[in-house]
Parts: structure tokens; C-alpha cells; sequence
């Protein structure tokens, strides 16, 4: 009787290790705000980047590398990297065994169709600029896709060409790196779609398409197949058998659940149920000892811009007063205390730029020299002493009196916590530090920035936190949008001497040339800081909790691949 | 009869003419751009605006907007949420959820809410009472999403007795059932605190009337005179704060489904509000009227059966 019992222990214990063997390893992630649609040709919105990266195609993908701290890239649909065949042409060698989900091979047809598609001018698709003009710019291929009937530019003079079945060719209009072209064909907009799907829900004018609209209306063909996609709910992906590198895969599914509220997220992580959670400034505090809580530099550094043409604001126009608030901003405070646990940021490029390119600007020795420079002011700028010597000179320039009281007025959105904590926090600081001649009110408002100071005109200070994804190439491109050129520009405040600086970084031969392009950079930086373009203030640091039974690929964050998540594998 | 359901129905028609004009105007009045972003090149952006007539005059707007509606039967295309996505089937493929729902937590309330305001009336004074009433203030004046967020704490992260999220993938309707429990209770507490309230002010009233003292004299029980008389007359003004409460419970599913990650209407009208998904957001707004407009319709209906008196233009 004993033997029997024992017999059967056994084969209770061995049948437990059977099944925790083959346990199905899943992984258990979350998206704040569903996609909303599963063509990357028509979608700005980032949580895109999480179906297209599990079940989509690339011709590129980025690895980690066998040190463990970097990434490298790898064909994807490309069978090797790219090759320079004379200068600015280059030819991307396709895989053969590359296909679709329901085994359909994907060729250098494919990549046409996908890359004509995305660039048509009567689709208007929004992210058309991610190929066109991004890591490296392509020969007349946002001439295309911004034609007009007065200027038409036909397909067949853009730089995208067919040499055969598995073959393509690149034009760039100047001198790029592989690892830049490699980079422009790993963003989600460049993944390729499935022309019978793709046609089938184009409209009668093809103005639009149902493509990805739906889980049926869109074709897998990444290392996972997407299998349910329950919008605002759940997405599910299990492996694609016909995917063509397998190996570099580890998990068997992945559910992507879209968890709006923080409390919930923080519930299921609690219990086990997410392996990855990223923390906001109101949880951060919980977790900031947790050994499993991980940081990296965001793409955003929250800015102040300021109206140079208020009209009922005297120093408006004056250099000296943007000096004046510059050097006002406790950044410290704000940084750590009110956006919770973030960096101050007295300088504007993002701790992100440059990395596509080799080295990121500010860790790079001209970044550091204007971080130095920010820094002997004082900690990341600030300086009341001098900020109130500021003061003193723009109300000279300007002629008011000394006795003047001006009151200026920060328009944002009160829905926004950190920024209102921050415009509060600044209403009781600013009096202080200007001694009472500067007061700050508020204006509230529902629409965006953009279209509050399009029609606006009595507002001084507006928050900000556009960051421009260009930069993780070409550091300088952070500044884009502060350009006269730029239609949408948020602010009001144009320089030659910066404009001119910018033109210099912009061009062909200083782009081809990164250490020269980090120098010209730093110029570019400080001719910003001495004319006070907008007020920096804090550098966003991305915190993420990841469970302990995930192996990561890399060692450490890895600016442009981050942690490899998709990566990962699964150890009970 | 007919004709003052007919009468309703016009009537209703042209609120449904009045609620698409007035959300039509509140949402392109707006000052919104639809595609703002610092992504997408500002010559894309004039396009896909140009593509929704958005450079027109407001006026010109309007009559393509009714044209599409009116003529075409086309509420348009989500713009934001789901580009390319008609309207009509973003909010067909999503109104499952919130039916189950608000059906759900109806069907919870009021036989929960009879229960708890016949007992505190029958108990009048005691304890009991006390106890119910109390729980009614508190249900009635502490909005559902408190409710909710407090329910989810304690009964999903305390003590994990259910799913801390709407599960739409549930292997069985059990499973799915049980992870809906906690959204349809948050949502259920305060209309079984509204009934309660009413059928206890209406038993009470009740029960110290004449006729139960007549019903008593007669040789009927307590509890016969109750059940027969007292509990019948107090349900007919109870019956008309029912239907209307749809209305109500589907304005709380609003916060509660974004809560429990619920992918029904009420999170879709808050996410199309917020995005600037102008088409999408009318086409909410007409259907939460329409929702709206229904039950008033069966409420008025039933009150010209009830009583004739009512009806509007019924033959007098």
C-alpha cells in the first residue's frame, strides 16, 4: 500500500514537472491608451509601436548586441545590411524565405507597394515623413507626397527603385551612415502592409482605407500573429510559425492589456498579473527603492515658451527679461518635488539625441561644455541674484520705472497636474525672487497650446513638451519647431544669428560629419541660451518597474533600443 | 391612443434634429485643431482637414454634416480614435459591453432597492431603518466611481476575490460574468439607494392612510393589508423613476467602464471628447440622446396608459 502511495506521489511530482516544463511562457504587458488603428501609415500615436513591433515587418530590426550594453541591427525583411553601391544609392537585398502570416511571400513588390502607399499624395497618410525625411532623406520622396496639381512629382523619380523580385534600391539626397538608413526602415510606418487587405478597403476617391481598422483587416507578418485585438480592452499575440527568425523570440504569447488607470495598473502588478509596469509621478515615490525599478532620459524636456508680443506686458520684447525668467526657474524643485523624480534641465536637447548616431550630445564633449556652462550659473540655471540683475536691465531697456508692478500671466491647462502645481508653485517664487515687481495670474484653458496662442494674444508663459524624434539622429533637429519656417510654431520669438546657426547644422556636409555636427549642435545650444528661445526646465526620466522573472538582453538601458522587452525570456 | 404615440415620436424626432444641431455647433465651436501634432508635417495636416470641409465656413460644415446624416444615412469617420472607422460601427461594435452592463445593474437594482426601502418602511423607526437610510444617504450622495475605486481596492488587491479588470476574453460566461460583478455593483448602489428612498417615503404615506385602517377593520392581516394594498399602490409612482434611471446608470458607466477597462460607450465618449474626434463625439452624444429619448418616450407612454388624463390631445 505504501508503494503504491509513493508510486503515485511520484507520478503526481513528475507530471508537475512535465507540465511546468512545457508551461507556456507568457507575457504580461499593458498599453495606457489602446492603438487606434493598425496601419502604421496613418496613425501618429506611439502605442502603435507595440503591435507593429511583436506582429509586424521591418526591413531592419534592432538587437541587442553579444555585449549585452548596445544594440545592433539585422535584416529583417533585408537579407543583409545595408550596402553603398555608389554614393548616396543604396541596395538592400531582400530575404526570400520573408512572409506573411498565412504564408504569402513579402518581396521587393511588397516593399513598394508598402512604401508607394505610405507616401501617396491623395492618402495624406500622417506618417509619411517617417520615410521620407527622418534618419536619412530620400531623393524627392516628400516632393511626392506633398505634390500639388501645380508641382506633380511622379513616383518614378523617387529614390525608391525595384532592381528585381528580391532586391531594392534608396536614394539619399546626401550622405548618410548604414546604421541611419538601417534606422529609418525599423519605424513602424515603414512596416509593410498587405496590399489585397490594403485595396480592399481603399474608397472609391482612395483618399482612405480601412486597412487595420480591425483585427481581419490587417495581415501579421512579424515574429507573433495578432490573434485578438478586443479595442480598449486586450490585445493577444501568439508566435507566427512562418516567421523567419524565431530565435531571437522567447515568449509564446504576449497579452498587451489596455489599462487606463494608474490605481489598476499598480493593483495587477501588485498581484502579479503585469511584468512590466512604468510608474507616474504620484506612484513613483512607492517604488523608487524597489531593486527592480529601472530609469532612462525621455525624448522630453518640459519647456516654458514665451510670448514676445504681449501687448499689455512691457518688457515683452526684451532679451534681458527672458533672461530674467530663466534664471528664476528652481528647477531643482520642480523636477524632483512637483513632476516627481525627474531631472532639471537648464540646457533644451534631450538626453536622448543623438543616440542613433554613436553618441548621444550630451554626454559628448561640446554637450558637456554647455551643460558646464548652464551649470556655473548655477544648479541648471538657476540664479536669482542674476535673474533679478536681469530684471533691472529690461526694465531699463524698456523705460518702465522701478516701482512698475508687471503681472504676468502662464496660460495652461488645468488638467495637467504637474504643470498647474508648477505655475502655482512659481506664482508664490516669482514675487519673491523680483521682489514683488513681478506677479504671475493664470489663464486656463480647454484647447491645445497651439491653438490657445493662435488666438491669444495676452499671455506671457505657456508650457510645452513637444520633442521631435529626429533628434535621436541629428541632435540639432530638437529645434526644429522654433523656426520661423515652421507653420505650427508655438512660440512668437525668432533669432537670425539661431536661424542661421540652425541652417549650418542642416546642412549636407555638416550632417555627414557627426563630431562637427555635435560642435555645431552646442552652437546652436548656446546662441538658444543667450537669447532665451523658450525657458528649458526639466528632463523627462522614464522609470519602469520589470518583474524578476524576466531576462532582459541588455545589462543596461540602452539609449534606442531601451530594455528589449520583446526580447526578454521568461525564468520562473 | 395612437395618436398621442404618434405625437411622442414627432416630438422626440425633432429633439433628436435639436440635440445633433446643438452638439454639432458645441464641438466645432471648440477652438480644437483635430490634427494638431508636432509629428505630422503641417502640409498633411491642412489635407486631411481640408478632407473635412474643416476650412469651410461653420455653416458650410453644417449642412455637409446633415447632408451625410439626412440624406446618406453617414455619421462620418473617426478621425482620431479609429481612423477610417465609420462611426456607426465604432459604436455598434462597442454597445454589448455597456447593454450588459447597465442591464445588469437595472436588473440588481431593483429588486434590491424594493427590498431595502419595504423593510425600512416596515420597520420604521428601528434600527433597521436607521441603518437603510443611512446607507442611502451615503449611496446616493457619494458618486459611483468612489464606489468603484473603493470596491477594486478592497476586493481585488485586499482581499482578491475578483478580477481587478473587465475581462473580454473570458473561456466562458462565468468568468466574464464575474470579473463585470464589480462595475455593475459600483453602478448599482446608487439606484437601489434612489428606489429605496422612494418606496419607503410611498409605504410609509401608505400605510397610515385610511383605507389600510379600513383594509385592518375588515379583518385583513397586517401583512395582507400590506402586500395587497399598501405595497401595490406605493409601486406606481416608483414604476416611472425606473425607466428614467437607465439614463442615469448609463451616465455613470462613463467613468466606471474607463475604471474597470470596460470597452463599452461611456470610456469612448470621454476618449472622443478628449482627442478631438469631432464626428465620433456627435455621434455619442445622438445616441446617448436617442437612449435618453426612448425611455422619456416609454415613461410618457406609460403614463397615458396609466392615466388617460395625460394623454396630449387624447380626444377630449
Amino acid at each position: 500500500m505504501k508503494k503504491l502511495i509513493l508510486l503515485a506521489l511520484v507520478l503526481m511530482l513528475a507530471l508537475c514537472v512535465a507540465s511546468s516544463a512545457n508551461a507556456e511562457k507568457a507575457f504580461h504587458t499593458y498599453l495606457t491608451a489602446d492603438t487606434p488603428i493598425l496601419n502604421g501609415h496613418n496613425s501618429v500615436e506611439t502605442s502603435l509601436d507595440t503591435p507593429i513591433g511583436y506582429c509586424g515587418a521591418t526591413l531592419y530590426r534592432a538587437i541587442a548586441d553579444e555585449s549585452r550594453l548596445n544594440y545592433k541591427y539585422i535584416g529583417e525583411i533585408a537579407a543583409e545590411l545595408p550596402e553603398e553601391i555608389s554614393e548616396n544609392v543604396w541596395r538592400i537585398a531582400l530575404r526570400p524565405e520573408a512572409c506573411w502570416a498565412n504564408g504569402e511571400p513579402i518581396n521587393a513588390d511588397t516593399v513598394m507597394y508598402s512604401f508607394k502607399m505610405l507616401l501617396d499624395p491623395v492618402l495624406a497618410n500622417q506618417m509619411a515623413d517617417f520615410l521620407s525625411d527622418a534618419s536619412i532623406t530620400i531623393v524627392n520622396a516628400k516632393e511626392y507626397s506633398k505634390q500639388t496639381s501645380d508641382a506633380p512629382v511622379a513616383w518614378e523619380d523617387v529614390g525608391i527603385k525595384k532592381i528585381d523580385d528580391y532586391t531594392i534600391e534608396i536614394t539619399t539626397t546626401g550622405s548618410v551612415t548604414q546604421n541611419s538608413v538601417c534606422a529609418q526602415f525599423t519605424n513602424r510606418a515603414t512596416a509593410m502592409v498587405y496590399e489585397p487587405l490594403y485595396e480592399a478597403g481603399m474608397n472609391a476617391d482612395r483618399t482612405s482605407t480601412t486597412y487595420g481598422v480591425t483585427a481581419d483587416q490587417w495581415m501579421s507578418a512579424g515574429p507573433y500573429k495578432l490573434e485578438s485585438w478586443v479595442h480598449d480592452s486586450v490585445q493577444t499575440y501568439v508566435r507566427n510559425e512562418n516567421y523567419w527568425l524565431p530565435e531571437y523570440f522567447n515568449f509564446d504569447t504576449v497579452e498587451v492589456r489596455i489599462i487606463k488607470e494608474m490605481n489598476a495598473r499598480v493593483e495587477l502588478w501588485e498581484q502579479g498579473a503585469l511584468d512590466y509596469l512604468s510608474p507616474d509621478a504620484n506612484t513613483i515615490e512607492t517604488y523608487i527603492d524597489d531593486p527592480r525599478l529601472v530609469e532612462n532620459s525621455s525624448l522630453t524636456v518640459f519647456h516654458i515658451d514665451i510670448n514676445c508680443k504681449n501687448p499689455e506686458n512691457p518688457l515683452t520684447a526684451s532679451i534681458n527679461y527672458r533672461k530674467a525668467l530663466y534664471h528664476a526657474m528652481n528647477r531643482e524643485v520642480i523636477a524632483r518635488s512637483i513632476f516627481g523624480y525627474q531631472e532639471p534641465s537648464g540646457t533644451y536637447v534631450n538626453g536622448q539625441a543623438g543616440m542613433f548616431s554613436g553618441e548621444i550630445y550630451r554626454d559628448s564633449e561640446p554637450g558637456l561644455a554647455v551643460t558646464a556652462r548652464v551649470n556655473e550659473w548655477g544648479p541648471a540655471g538657476y540664479n536669482p541674484e542674476l535673474a533679478r540683475e536681469y530684471l533691472a536691465k529690461a526694465y531699463e531697456e524698456c523705460g518702465v520705472s522701478e516701482d512698475t508692478v508687471i503681472t504676468l500671466i502662464m496660460a495652461f491647462d488645468e488638467s495637467d497636474t504637474a504643470w498647474k502645481a508648477t505655475a502655482e508653485y512659481l506664482k508664490e517664487e516669482l514675487p519673491v525672487i523680483f521682489e514683488g515687481k513681478i506677479q504671475l495670474d493664470f489663464d486656463f484653458h480647454t484647447e491645445s497650446a497651439t491653438a490657445y496662442k493662435q488666438t491669444h494674444d495676452v499671455w506671457d508663459l505657456s508650457p510645452n513638451d513637444w520633442s521631435r524624434s529626429a533628434s535621436r539622429t541629428y541632435p540639432y533637429t530638437c529645434f526644429y519647431y522654433y523656426l520661423s519656417t515652421y507653420d505650427s510654431h508655438p512660440n512668437n520669438f525668432f533669432d537670425e544669428e539661431f536661424e542661421a546657426q540652425y541652417a549650418v547644422c542642416d546642412s549636407e556636409e555638416v550632417k555627414s560629419d557627426y563630431p562637427r555636427l555635435l560642435e555645431e549642435t552646442a552652437k546652436l545650444e548656446n546662441i538658444y541660451l543667450d537669447k532665451v528661445i523658450h525657458i528649458p526646465m526639466v528632463q523627462g526620466v522614464g522609470y519602469q518597474l520589470i518583474s524578476d522573472r524576466l531576462e532582459l538582453p541588455v545589462d543596461e538601458f540602452v539609449p534606442g533600443f531601451g530594455w528589449g522587452l520583446i526580447y526578454a525570456d521568461i525564468v520562473e | 391612443m395612437l395618436k398621442y404615440i404618434l405625437g411622442r415620436i414627432g416630438a422626440m424626432l425633432l429633439t433628436i434634429f435639436l440635440v445633433m444641431t446643438l452638439s454639432f455647433w458645441i464641438i466645432r465651436l471648440m477652438p480644437m485643431t483635430i490634427f494638431e501634432n508636432p509629428e505630422v508635417s503641417p502640409e498633411v495636416q491642412y489635407k486631411l482637414e481640408e478632407r473635412m470641409h474643416l476650412h469651410e465656413p461653420k455653416i458650410v460644415q453644417y449642412y455637409y454634416f446633415l447632408e451625410g446624416i439626412i440624406l446618406k444615412g453617414d455619421f462620418g469617420t473617426s478621425v482620431k480614435l479609429r481612423p477610417g472607422m465609420d462611426v456607426f460601427d465604432i459604436i455598434m461594435v462597442r454597445i454589448q459591453p455597456t447593454m450588459v452592463l447597465n442591464f445588469f445593474s437595472l436588473l440588481v437594482s431593483i429588486p434590491l432597492g424594493i427590498l431595502a426601502g419595504t423593510v425600512a418602511a416596515l420597520r420604521r423607526n428601528t434600527w433597521l431603518d436607521h441603518v437603510i437610510s443611512f446607507a442611502i444617504v451615503i449611496f446616493i450622495s457619494v458618486p459611483s466611481f468612489v464606489f468603484a475605486s473603493l470596491l477594486q481596492y478592497c476586493l481585488t488587491f485586499l482581499w482578491p476575490v475578483f478580477p481587478t479588470l473587465y475581462n473580454a476574453q473570458a473561456p466562458n460566461v462565468w468568468q466574464a460574468f464575474r470579473s463585470m460583478i464589480l462595475p455593475i455593483t459600483a453602478l448599482s448602489l446608487g439606484p437601489i439607494a434612489t428606489i429605496a428612498r422612494y418606496l419607503r417615503g410611498e409605504l410609509i404615506e401608505t400605510l397610515s392612510s385610511e383605507y389600510m385602517l379600513l383594509a385592518r377593520t375588515k379583518g385583513l392581516t397586517q401583512n395582507e393589508a400590506t402586500w395587497s394594498h399598501a405595497f401595490r399602490n406605493s409601486m406606481v409612482p416608483i414604476a416611472n423613476t425606473i425607466i428614467p434611471m437607465i439614463t442615469g446608470i448609463m451616465g455613470g458607466s462613463l467613468v466606471i467602464e474607463k475604471l474597470f477597462s470596460v470597452p463599452g460607450e461611456g470610456g469612448l465618449l470621454v476618449d472622443s471628447i478628449m482627442a478631438g474626434d469631432h464626428f465620433l463625439t456627435v455621434a455619442l452624444l445622438i445616441f446617448y440622446s436617442l437612449i435618453s429619448l426612448i425611455t422619456i418616450l416609454v415613461v410618457d407612454i406609460s403614463y397615458g396608459i396609466i392615466d388617460p388624463r395625460i394623454r396630449i390631445g387624447g380626444g377630449k
